[in-house]
């Protein structure tokens, strides 16, 4: 089962067509790696305490009750079996962008999300998918049949990304929509104003939704190692065109950057929401641990 | 600054400048063009260093233009003399103090140009080349040394104002005064006024004629060599000889005398002297003659020469030359003579004023009058003088008995005291006093009427009065007929005094004067010292007494003493005017005596000092004991008249006085005053205009120069570089050697290309 986690690779996942099979081939390559995952078990809730007896795992001891009663009392679970996760795929022309050597960020983002899905699938959940840019382009309504996936990978592959992004617009949109309380997971560059996207943000907050960022970048964009004379063009803004030698303002470009994603993430944590920094070089497991430190932290 | 390149062709590739400017202009538009998402970012970044990145581009682009210039320059190879480029590399501020010798010796032609005119071009040059930042002083030396300019900042659109006051600065008609210049230069250099800054480079230039007499007189006075070494430790002195090496010819008109007093309708001589002041000898030189300029030359004499003479004077020799003239009018008039067709002009003319008097109204006063023939004590003197009507000197004997109040003093020119006991009214002694105060002569003979203690306490008064001694006690010597006579002769004679010229010119009459006996004289002490006669000239309005001759006694006491007093003179003869205590009147020695009265009261006719025949330079003093109106005119030679104001005088003299200083220009200076008709009438004045001689100082017409290696010798002990009149290029003040400059272009460049590098480095270029 070892041999599933070089699918983790992204350059190696670039190289096979079938993203149903690259999910799967993920999932089941991240999973053969946690041999000692403090997870156990996926989706589960509260259910009831019991008294302790010996043999019991003492992790399981509630110590607040303890601390009130003075006796030992092991807390049980049982499996959750509606958990929603609705994804939601940034598809603006900004997400376009490849460096060399590494696939675009929507394509990325197109391989961590049908992973999260295979992943949610497989524990019986229920998944909803979108994509958007300056507007909800795609929708496909939650369901807990393994074979959505084949749709909503299907959709992925149908979106082109060329428009602007309006984050605020479309969370607001989503968070309308969704009745049913759930995890909803953005994959995005967040190229827009931070105020909009907070301001979206706090409305899914505001509808009890659990949110996960999931900010997708290229390696270029953070650590912008470019050398020769350049003439930049705009993939949102196809006018916006400046000549520069890269060199000489890198140090300005990387603090602008840096102070955008630093107004983001405290942003996030004010709100509760998890903020995960993902460059499109990384392991696609990487992700996936993010997505699953979320859920362990709910518990 | 004189910069000069070695391969000037390669000066062609500095166009190459450009390659940076179009390397940049290409490599923009080589570029590659990425499609990027975050351009938010980019952009706001660009927005925040787009300025400095222009500059920072700019600047980059600045340097490796420089670079490459500098390259083309160094290999072309750069030459220039120290003092200019040198002087770039070292950010030095210069400062360059020229004193400029412009007395007239500097005129002298050397074919289209002269001394002044080289010292000019050397300023010039210097002014072109110096830098902006630099001071310029400029001092010019000559009798009156004067600060033209005391610190001129030199910046680039200024030169032009200190060359026009260097042009300004006109070839004076003065003399050389080294002595007074450097001076005025070591006051300047030590001023702290005049750029004392640690930072100035002090760079003195002597330009000058290096003419001989001046300057070797100068390095005998120790107060030049102290003045000269003070400023050699102090600055860098360099001393640029500009004078003319070539041997040009120079007469120089030496003076014009006359003999005496000139009376009208007589035949009055005048003698010029003419100098030949070069090395060669001077052939068919033309000399004019001419009386109250502007008139044509006029005949010289009776023998019908013209007023025109031609003569040839050998190299450093002098001749006199003898012009004749009869004035027919009196008062003030001019002489004039001149020469040409020689190298320097401004000694080629020279002016006299004289003073034509109708008579010399003389009066006798005999103190002891007898009605013998020739036995009153002036019988001789009276027939001496004469009472030819023709004659110039006009005398009237009076008897000190018959001596009324009707007569005046102020009637008479001269006043002739002889063996004079007293005067019956006191106020006499005043009134002779004044007289004499006044420009009156007096001429006074002792004898054995004379009481010693009288006379000093009238006449000397402690000194302060117009005898020119203190009589010490009774007469020395034996006179009478019947007994064994003393005979005193004259030892010591003062022949350079003015009185004793005609003596001094012939022989056996000084002989004869020194040879008649006298048995008996007034001893007189002097108590003020002796001065010679070039002090006496120097020392105005003061009372000098001056020993013309004394006898052969062991004390020396004096025969003949003058003293001048006021505007007037006294001699003292300390012996009788007749024959009583010497044989003055014998046959032999009665023509010295004739001689000798004519000579003195001539003297004593004439004012002690020449107040009317001047030096350039000197001012016109006049003072008058009257009023003569508020404005006068003066009208100085080539100009129109200007008013002059005439002033009440604190100086204790004559109450009315009118002074004018701008006498820088030779020639005849008319003052006309405004006299009211009343006073005219008063005074019994007949003439308002009176002239002004005002003549160059003919030592300066000696052109001799003193030689590079005496006057570095005479200098010795001095710091100070010495510069010929050579042309070389690029010389400022002389052969200065040019030096290549490309090491420290090729310095500048590695240093540049560092800093391109370290900019390059700062500014991210090479940031991976």
């Amino acid at each position: 089962m070892e041999d599933y986690q070089k699918y983790l690779n992204p350059k190696v996942l670039n190289k096979i067509n079938n993203l149903e099979l690259k999910a799967r081939l993920i999932v089941e390559g991240f999973i053969s790696g946690l041999h000692k995952s403090p997870f156990h078990g996926f989706s589960v809730e509260f259910a009831q305490h019991r008294e302790y007896v010996p043999g019991d795992d003492i992790r399981y001891i509630d110590w607040k009750v303890y601390g009130r009663s003075n006796r030992y009392y092991i807390k049980e679970y049982e499996e959750e079996t509606s958990l929603t996760a609705y994804l939601l795929l940034d598809s603006s022309a900004s997400m376009q962008y490849a460096s060399e050597g590494n696939m675009s960020k929507y394509d990325y983002a197109c391989h961590v999300a049908a992973s999260i899905a295979y992943l949610v699938f497989r524990q019986q959940d229920m998944v909803g998918f979108c994509t958007f840019d300056d507007k909800i382009q795609k929708i496909l309504p939650s369901s807990s049949n393994a074979a959505y996936l084949r749709d909503i990978v299907k959709t992925m592959a149908e979106v082109s990304p060329q428009e602007k992004t309006d984050i605020s617009e479309v969370l607001k949109y989503v968070g309308e929509r969704l009745r049913r309380r759930g995890l909803v997971v953005i994959l995005s560059d967040f190229i827009d104003e931070t105020g909009n996207i907070l301001a979206g943000l706090r409305h899914l907050r505001h509808r009890k939704h659990d949110v996960v960022i999931m900010h997708v970048l290229d390696p270029d964009e953070i650590n912008f190692p470019l050398q020769k004379l350049t003439q930049f063009e705009g993939l949102e803004d196809v006018n916006s065109k400046v000549i520069i030698n890269p060199r000489a303002i890198r140090n300005a470009y990387l603090e602008e950057i840096n102070k955008f994603i630093s107004h983001l993430k405290s942003g996030c944590v004010a709100n509760r929401i998890d903020y995960v920094q993902i460059t499109t070089d990384q392991d696609l497991g990487v992700a996936l641990s993010a997505y699953l430190a979320n859920r362990a932290g709910r518990r | 600054m004189n910069l000069h390149f070695i391969h000037a062709n390669i000066l062609y590739f500095a166009a190459a400048g450009m390659i940076p400017i179009i390397i940049h202009l290409l490599f923009r538009k080589r570029y590659k063009t990425v499609q990027w998402a975050a351009m938010k970012f980019l952009l706001a970044a660009y927005k925040k260093n787009k300025r400095s990145l222009l500059v920072e581009n700019l600047l980059l682009l600045l340097i490796r233009i420089l670079i490459i210039i500098l390259l083309v320059l160094m290999f072309a190879r750069p030459t220039a003399n120290e003092s200019a480029l040198a002087d770039i590399f070292t950010r030095k501020t210069d400062h360059y103090v020229v004193l400029l010798d412009n007395s007239f010796s500097m005129s002298v032609r050397d074919g289209n140009t002269s001394p002044l005119e080289r010292a000019r071009d050397r300023i010039r040059k210097l002014v072109k080349e110096s830098k902006s930042g630099d001071f310029v002083s400029l001092i010019t030396m000559n009798q009156r040394p004067k600060i033209v300019d005391a610190l001129h900042k030199v910046s680039a659109g200024e030169k032009g104002v200190i060359l026009q006051q260097m042009e300004s600065i006109e070839p004076s008609e003065m003399g050389t005064d080294v002595v007074g210049s450097i001076s005025l230069l070591r006051d300047f250099v030590e001023n702290p006024e005049y750029g004392q800054q640690k930072k100035k480079n002090k760079k003195v230039f002597i330009l000058t004629d290096l003419q001989r007499k001046p300057w070797i007189a100068a390095c005998k006075s120790l107060g030049f060599m102290k003045n000269m070494e003070k400023i050699g430790e102090q600055t860098q002195l360099t001393m640029v000889d500009v004078g003319i090496t070539s041997d040009p010819i120079n007469l120089t008109v030496q003076s014009i005398e006359t003999d005496g007093v000139i009376g009208v309708g007589g035949l009055t001589r005048f003698v010029a002297t003419i100098r030949n002041n070069s090395d060669k000898d001077a052939e068919g030189i033309a000399v004019n003659f001419f009386v109250n300029s502007g008139e044509t030359p006029v005949a010289k004499d009776k023998r019908g020469k013209q007023g025109t003479e031609y003569v040839s004077i050998s190299a450093g020799e002098q001749q006199r030359i003898p012009f004749f003239y009869n004035f027919p009018k009196m008062g003030s008039h001019s002489v004039t003579v001149d020469l040409t067709g020689d190298n320097l002009v401004a000694d080629n003319e020279r002016h006299l004023i004289v003073k034509v008097v109708k008579h010399i109204r003389v009066l006798i006063i005999d103190g002891d009058s007898r009605e013998e023939s020739f036995e009153s004590e002036t019988d001789h003197l009276a027939a001496a003088i004469g009472q030819s009507q023709q004659s110039i000197i006009q005398s009237r004997v009076v008897d000190i008995g018959s001596f009324s109040s009707s007569i005046k003093f102020k009637d008479y020119d001269v006043v002739i005291l002889a063996n004079l006991q007293t005067f019956d009214d006191e106020r006499r002694f005043e009134e002779l006093q004044e007289f004499v105060r006044k420009g009156g002569g007096l001429f006074m003979w002792l004898g054995d009427k004379v009481p010693v203690d009288y006379y000093n306490l009238e006449f000397y008064r402690d000194g302060l009065g117009v005898l020119p001694g203190k009589l010490a006690g009774g007469a020395i010597g034996k006179a009478s007929d019947l007994e064994d006579k003393t005979t005193f002769k004259l030892d010591e004679v003062k022949k350079d005094h003015k009185a004793m010229r005609y003596f001094a010119n012939n022989k056996d009459l000084l002989q004869d004067f020194r040879n008649y006996f006298t048995y008996k004289f007034f001893p007189v002490e002097i108590t003020q010292e002796e001065n010679d006669s070039e002090e006496e000239e120097n020392q105005n309005e003061e009372e000098i007494v001056t020993v013309i001759a004394a006898f052969d006694h062991p004390k020396k006491y004096p025969a003949f003493i003058e003293k001048i007093y006021g505007d007037g003179k006294v001699i003292l003869a300390t012996t009788t005017v007749d024959k009583a205590w010497n044989n003055l009147h014998s046959d032999r020695f009665g023509y010295v005596f004739l001689i000798m009265i004519h000579e003195f009261i001539q003297y004593l006719v004439s004012p002690p000092i020449d107040k009317n025949n001047l030096f350039v330079g000197a001012s016109i003093i006049k003072e008058f004991p009257y009023y003569v109106g508020e404005d006068a005119e003066v009208t100085a030679p080539g100009k129109s008249p200007i008013k002059k104001g005439v002033y009440p005088s604190d100086t204790g003299g004559p109450p009315y006085k009118i002074t004018y200083s701008d006498t820088l220009k030779s020639g005849v200076y008319h003052l006309k005053l405004n006299i009211p008709e009343q006073v005219m009438k008063e005074q019994e004045i007949l003439e308002t205009t009176e002239l002004f001689a005002v003549n160059v100082d003919p030592e300066e017409g000696d052109i001799h120069r003193v030689s590079q290696t005496e006057i570095l010798g005479l200098l010795d002990g001095v710091q100070i570089s010495f510069k010929t009149n050579v042309k070389e290029k690029s010389n400022i003040m002389g052969p200065l050697s040019d030096s290549e400059y490309w090491k420290p272009m090729l310095l500048l460049i590695l240093l540049l290309s560092l800093v391109e590098t370290f900019m390059a480095m700062w500014f991210g270029r090479y940031d991976k």
